[in-house]
Formats: C-alpha cells, structure tokens, sequence
C-alpha cells in the first residue's frame, strides 16, 4: 500500500504551497531538509487520508509549524524588560513628540505668514494654520519613530546580551547534571541533586542580598535626567535657532545665533551621539535597578565619554557664530543698547564657562554614583559583574 | 463548562508534552521515518501530531541523540531516524527516572 499513492496535479500544487509557507519562515539552510521531510510526510499522510485538504488541515497553520522548527527566541523585547521598556518609551515619547510638535508649529506658522504676504491676513491665517499642523504632525511622527527605534534598539540588545549569559549559566548546569546523571544509581537522587547545584552555575550562596533601600535606582530618579536629554537633543535638532539674541532693528525682528549654524550638520551628530549614549546608560541603569559595579562603570563611562564630545565640540569645532560680534554690530549701530553683550561676549571664555560647568556636573554625578555603589549597593559588585 | 474543559485541555497536554521525548526515543532503536513513528505511537495510544513530532526530532538531532539518514531506493526519498550510543545512553536514564517518577505518583 505504502508508495503506491501518486498524487493529483491538483494535489501536488496544494502541497507545495503549504510547503513554501512553512519553509520560507525557516532559516535558508534548513529549508531544502525541512522542504523534503514535509513532502515525505504530506504524501505518506495522504495514503491515510481521504482528502489532501483533510491532510493539511491536520498539519495545521503554517506558520505555527514554522515556529516549530525556530529554537531561538523569537521575542524582541522579553517579559523580564518589558515594563521598563514601555514605561520608558512612554516618557521619552510624550515629552519628544508634544515639544517637536509645538517647535515646528510654531515654524511652520512663521513660514505659512511669510508666504501669504503682509496684506492679506485671512490668507495668512489660513496658510500658517496649514503649514503649522502640517508642520507639526509631521515631525512629531518623525520624531517619535526615531525615539521608538533607538529605546527600542537599546532594550533589544539588552535582552540578546541577557540571553548569552543565561545560555552559559544553562549549559553549564546542564554538564554537571549530565556528569551526576551518568555515575550516580537513582536512590541517591536526594545528596547527588544538591551536588548538582553546588557544582552547576547557580547555588544559594550566590543570591544576591535584598537591596539596601538607597541602593534601588528608582524609574522617578531617572525621568528628570531622560526628559532633559529628550528636550535638548530636540531642541538642538528641530530649533538650534532659539539659542540666538533677537533685536528690533527699526521695527523687524532679527535674529542672530549663537551658534554656528552653517556648519551645523557636522556638530549635531556628535551632539546626538552624546545624548543617545546618555539614553542608553539611563536604561541600563534602570534595568539594572541597582547601583553596583556595572552601572558605577557604565555611569563614568558615559559620563567620561560625553565630557570628551564637549570638549571636542566646544574646543576644536567651529561651536560658535564666528561672526556673532560683527552681525550684531552690523545690526545695532548704537551701542550702548547692547553695550554689556558685545563687550563680554568672548567665544573662548564661554566655552571654558561651559566645559567648567559641565565638568563640575559630572563630577556630581559620578561622586554620587560611586558614593551610593560604595556605600549601598557594595555587596552586589561580585555579583553583577 | 466550556472554559472547564479548554482548562483540563491544556493541562493534559502539559502533562503529556514532558513524556514525549521518551515516547520517541523509546521507538527508534530500529531505523523508522517519521510518518511510521506518528502510527507506530497513535497505535500504542501515544497520540502526537506529525507538526509536533517533525521538530522534535530535528532537535533531538541536534542534541546527538538521533542520527538520520536518507534513503533514497525505495518509490520516494525517505529519512530515517535512530537512537545513537548516547541517544541510548540518554534513553536509558530517562525510563529509570520515569518508572521511578511513576511509582511515586502511584503512592500518591
């Protein structure tokens, strides 16, 4: 009986297709053994059976057998981060998607007003308000995609760093049952299972203590440092232009910036990376939920590192409007309006106001890290790291 | 009574999952492929589905404790499994701990 079966044209077609939908979730070199497997089972299964639909019926969805074959794991972000993670993005979503919104309305509208000319305000009206939302939806979308995408991105790396760890701590458990399973007769199960656990990667000893009240790090702690990093990263990125001075030059408004804005597309990125390297210890630190060696490292790591980006963008950048002085002498003859400005303002006396600044803020806050590591959260270093 | 039944349901198939592994290995001592296995167990009153049993005789594979080999002689292309020296090894140990694990149940 077996092998005598040939099967319909028809037959063969629904069978393929069923088979591409399983193989083609799989990994492409396990896809001509699983494609040949099936096409053995799905024939031998349909000598048994009356129909070949009452055959792929029995197999089921696809996709769920696909999912079969797929050891690995197939989540991005895993129970255990879940909650940090969708809290996180709440915060860092709320507060960069309301501020990008309201910044390019408002440019949006300026830009809708100055199309429509002076004349007609109706006009006017109508353009900036179409510009402004226009403007503003846009953007916020953007942006909010991007925040998605880099928490979103951090917390997944996150989990696949967990998961190497955790498969090393299993197969090492798992040798030493082996090791046990192969000597031992089964009347000893009871002493040679507590050796299993003492020669495997997990024993009591290495339960970590409960944290000391102070050494938790706290999702409160955290959210003034994440909302200030989403608000200036999107205010350099969206409107470098409200860092300037503006004066009224016989009735207009003038704008003159700080900043350098012409060659603002190579300092952002580096002010960009900086903010997102501070996100990215931010999360790590609450996922941790601890002050222990690792954050402690992490925290003047970053730090560190951001320090630097400061003093390269403030040092050896073109930071600052290089022609700010000039501009606004250009602007104002009369100088005793705007007297204090011209005379202080210093470019180099400004960035070393700013590094000094900066610096004195780090050294808080690893002072303070490593004050609470130390302090509270000593007993979990061996742990964690 | 819907909701009752889905819940025995699902904890008779827990039940069932972790003896599996030792239903199929107990089979493959002798060459077989996997349509033979499903009947061969459907026949003993070990009911598996085929998109249950593919998988986990990859895995197993891979875990060294089948081999598979093609045969290609007969009407069509054939995959046959059996247990390896560590698949009977490994087999071994797992029936003790189940008789053992019965035996306590029945005192139960």
């Amino acid at each position: 009986m077996k092998g005598g079966c040939v099967l319909k044209r028809e037959e063969q077609e629904w069978m393929e297709r069923y088979i591409y939908q399983v193989v083609r979730r799989l990994p492409k070199r396990q896809r001509e053994e699983v494609r040949m497997e099936l096409q053995e089972l799905i024939s031998d299964m349909r000598e048994q059976a009356s129909s070949m639909e009452e055959v792929l019926e029995k197999l089921g969805d696809p996709a769920v057998f696909a999912g079969k074959y797929r050891d690995e794991v197939s989540w991005l972000i895993g129970p255990e981060y879940y909650d940090t993670w969708s809290w996180f993005l709440k915060v860092v979503l709320l507060s960069s998607t309301i501020l990008v919104f309201v910044i390019s309305m408002i440019r949006g509208m300026q830009d809708g007003f100055a199309r429509a000319g002076e004349d007609d305000l109706l006009r006017g009206v109508i353009l900036s308000c179409v510009f402004g939302l226009g403007n503003g939806i846009t953007d916020a979308l953007i942006s909010a995609a991007g925040c998605f995408g880099m928490v979103t991105l951090v917390f997944a790396l996150l989990e696949r760093q967990k998961i190497r760890v955790d498969k090393k701590a299993g197969q090492k458990i798992s040798a030493s049952m082996g090791q046990w399973s192969g000597g031992k007769r089964t009347k000893e199960t009871g002493s040679a299972g507590h050796r299993a656990d003492t020669a495997g990667g997990w024993m009591p000893e290495k339960l970590a203590p409960v944290p000391h009240e102070k050494a938790v790090i706290s999702k409160g702690d955290s959210i003034a440092g994440i909302v200030l990093i989403i608000i200036v990263g999107i205010l350099l990125s969206f409107a470098p232009g409200i860092f300037s001075v503006v004066i009224s030059v016989e009735g207009r408004m003038e704008i003159i910036s700080f900043l350098n804005l012409e060659q603002w597309q190579s300092i952002l990125p580096i002010m960009i990376a900086s903010m997102a390297l501070g996100l990215a210890e931010e999360i790590f630190r609450l996922v941790v939920g601890v002050y222990c060696r690792g954050v402690m490292i992490a925290n003047i790591v970053a730090n560190f590192v951001q320090l630097l980006l400061a003093v390269l963008l403030l040092k050896a950048l073109p930071f600052w409007n290089p022609n700010f002085v000039v501009e606004l002498r250009q602007r104002i003859p009369k100088e005793e309006k705007i007297g204090f400005l011209l005379r202080y303002w210093n470019e180099e006396m400004v960035s070393n106001g700013i590094l000094i600044i900066l610096g004195v803020i780090t050294v808080i806050e690893i002072g303070a890290t490593v004050y609470k590591t130390l302090r509270y959260g000593k007993t979990f270093s061996d742990v964690i790291s | 009574m819907g909701e009752e039944k889905d819940l025995l349901g699902s904890l008779v198939l827990e039940l069932r999952r972790g003896t599996l592994i030792l239903s199929v290995l107990s089979q493959v001592q002798e060459p077989k492929y996997g349509y033979a296995l499903v009947q061969c167990l459907e026949e003993k009153g070990v009911a598996i589905d085929p998109n249950t049993l593919y998988p986990l005789l990859r895995r197993l594979e891979k875990q060294g404790l089948l081999e598979s080999q093609w045969e290609t002689g007969g009407p069509k292309p054939r995959k046959y499994y059996r247990r390896t020296a560590y698949g009977n090894q490994i087999y071994r140990e797992l029936k003790s701990q189940w008789q053992q694990l019965s035996a306590s149940m029945e005192q139960l």
